[in-house]
């Protein structure tokens, strides 16, 4: 068996709503779920996950400075009633698919950690002992010791199973 | 000069996202009118006016730079708000402490937005307080109280 590691980034590349979703991460997610490889996920990266998606998908902070901009040219006398009104609804639009899908956030993050192929899996003793060790080895936030040592420790338990399988880690995170 | 009791704004940029102003008694409709202005004049987008009876949610509609651009997108009774109800049934009067208990209810809606705890009217600011709360800072404009300054 493959064994694929994912942190944080990978359920926030997943997670997104479809017109940001990754298609690597959505590639991953359908492999496990064919049985193909098995995805091991840290518990700890689904709350910091749902935390980042919140502050960092907000369709307001997109949509009113194109809004602002409207109403500025419109004011110049730029662009036509015509257009604005056509940007104006398409924004508005925008605005009401991603709230949409930020209501049903929670209920896909649930639905991730029971797929097939999925190991959503909490941090142990021996995991939480290792991220105290790591924090004294390699210069981390303090959340990134645990989600390393979850992967590390993890995969240690999972090789003595497994000898012949393969191990990888997909990170996009710049210092894991 | 008109200035709001609490401006919600990011820390990255210094953008405000959302102005509040809080009212326990007194003219309600002028108190609608300055938060206005102050929005239209300060090109905030959001703006939330909480009162003893009622809070509401106003928004830039980006139609104009005339206080009639801002639309009222939620009325809420304040008793349906657990962290206010106090206010609302008359037991507390303090509109200094008011204020506080305002900070604190934003600072809490903050946390359960961002930990998918929401519950009751929270849902009611989901669109245009939560947004802004996500990504800015709470501050004060005016001198702080006691209990402020404990908060730190």
């Amino acid at each position: 068996m493959k064994h694929v590691f994912v942190e944080t980034n990978w359920i926030i590349d997943f997670a997104a709503p479809l017109y940001r979703q990754i298609p690597a991460a959505k590639g991953l997610f359908d492999r496990a779920n064919a049985g193909e490889i098995e995805l091991h996920v840290p518990a700890l990266c689904i709350p910091e996950a749902r935390r980042k998606i919140r502050r960092s998908l907000q369709p307001r902070f997109e949509a009113d400075p194109i809004r602002s901009f409207v109403r500025s040219e419109r004011d110049r006398g730029t662009i036509t009633d015509v257009d604005r009104e056509a940007v104006m609804r398409l924004l508005s639009r925008y605005e009401a698919d991603v709230n949409d899908w930020f209501r049903g956030l929670d209920a896909t993050l649930q639905a991730l950690s029971r797929a097939p192929g999925i190991d959503l899996f909490p941090l142990n003793d021996r995991q939480l002992e290792l991220s105290i060790e790591l924090s004294f080895q390699v210069d981390l936030q303090v959340f990134d010791h645990s989600i390393l040592a979850a992967v590390l420790g993890r995969a240690e338990e999972i090789r003595q199973d497994d000898v012949y399988g393969e191990f990888a880690f997909c990170t996009r995170h710049a210092d894991l | 000069m008109y200035e709001p009791d609490l401006i919600v704004a990011s820390p990255s940029d210094g953008t405000t996202r959302l102005v509040v102003e809080t009212k326990l008694g007194g003219d309600l409709g002028a108190a609608a009118d300055a938060l206005k202005g102050y929005m239209i004049r300060a090109r905030v987008p959001s703006g939330l006016l909480v009162a003893r009876d009622v809070v509401k949610v106003f928004r830039d509609s980006f139609r104009g730079y005339s206080p009639e651009s801002i639309e009222t997108v939620q009325t809420v009774p304040t008793s349906e708000i657990p962290e206010l109800q106090a206010y609302a049934s008359h037991l507390k009067n303090d509109p200094v402490d008011f204020e506080d208990t305002v900070y604190g209810w934003l600072d809490s809606l903050r946390y359960r937005a961002e930990h998918g705890f929401l519950r009751g009217s929270d849902s009611r600011f989901v669109n245009d307080v939560v947004p802004a709360l996500v990504r800015g800072d709470i501050r004060v404009t005016g001198p702080r109280s006691v209990g402020h300054a404990a908060l730190g």
